[in-house]
């Protein structure tokens, strides 16, 4: 059997350096799966799908910025490694 | 004394659920929150199967994944028996069951199915393993994906299960004030 082709469903992706943007649909199918039993009026539906998977990718974000303060400002400020 | 409407299961519409995502709510006459917690859930299946390629669905290499992913209902088993049963085979040497490297295809012997080494000169013709395993990254995020669908699935099945908001009472419109309550 060949390798060589990509298969999909079979073989890997190969976006390892695109990693970061496959949170957007996973975000999208969770918000389409969650305000399809929690949505009062479904004629509100999109709309609430839309907020839903800006809540979550803006969490992500400020969860990632907040991080990043942390690991990169903080903990050198509170552990310095000597030099 | 105010009393709510009796509660009741639906038993039928939670098997249903079980066997294919939102097909509880299709029973229960919920067609449209049916078909969006399907594609919500298959989605995120499907997305992880794409991104991760078979390898993510493994029962035997990753057991507590599998669990989460488990919850997405039958298809993650068909999924998975298709893994174990035409993409991994036995390492000659260790006897460890497991998928192939870049320089081995998958050959059937006495033993069952096993890989054997290949040539410099079969690798550069195309021949190797029927899937490349899924490394690093984007191996967990496609676990995670899946495992995602089979959560997002259990709270579709308890919904399925339960009472629609109308007949359980909760969206029963409040009384107005100052009236009987």
């Amino acid at each position: 059997m060949t390798t060589l082709a990509y298969t999909p469903f079979i073989d890997a992706l190969p976006v390892h350096n695109e990693w970061y943007l496959l949170i957007i649909p996973i975000a999208i199918f969770i918000a389409i799966g969650y305000k399809a039993i929690r949505c009062t009026d479904m004629k509100n539906y999109p709309r609430e799908v839309f907020i839903f998977t800006m809540q979550i990718l803006i969490g992500l974000g400020l969860l990632a910025a907040a991080m990043t303060l942390v690991i990169t400002v903080l903990i050198p400020l509170l552990a310095p490694i000597p030099s | 004394m105010s009393t709510n409407p009796p509660q009741q299961l639906d038993p039928a519409a939670a098997i249903a659920a079980l066997v294919f995502p939102g097909a509880g709510h299709l029973l229960r006459k919920r067609t449209t929150r049916g078909i969006y917690a399907a594609v919500g859930v298959l989605g995120l299946f499907f997305f992880g199967l794409l991104i991760g390629g078979i390898d993510a669905v493994d029962s035997k290499e990753d057991k507590v994944w599998f669990i989460g992913q488990a919850l997405v209902g039958p298809v993650t088993f068909a999924v998975d028996y298709a893994h174990q049963s035409q993409f991994k085979a036995y390492d000659t040497v260790s006897k460890e069951f497991r998928t192939g490297y870049p320089d081995e295809h998958r050959v059937k012997t006495v033993n069952g199915w096993e890989w054997e080494k290949l040539t410099p000169a079969e690798i550069d013709a195309g021949m190797g393993p029927p899937n490349t395993k899924g490394l690093g990254r984007l191996n967990e995020i496609a676990m995670l994906s899946i495992v995602l669908g089979g959560m997002l699935n259990l709270i579709v099945f308890l919904d399925a299960l339960m009472p629609p908001p109308e007949k359980s009472g909760k969206a029963a419109p409040k009384p107005a004030a100052g009236g009987t309550p």
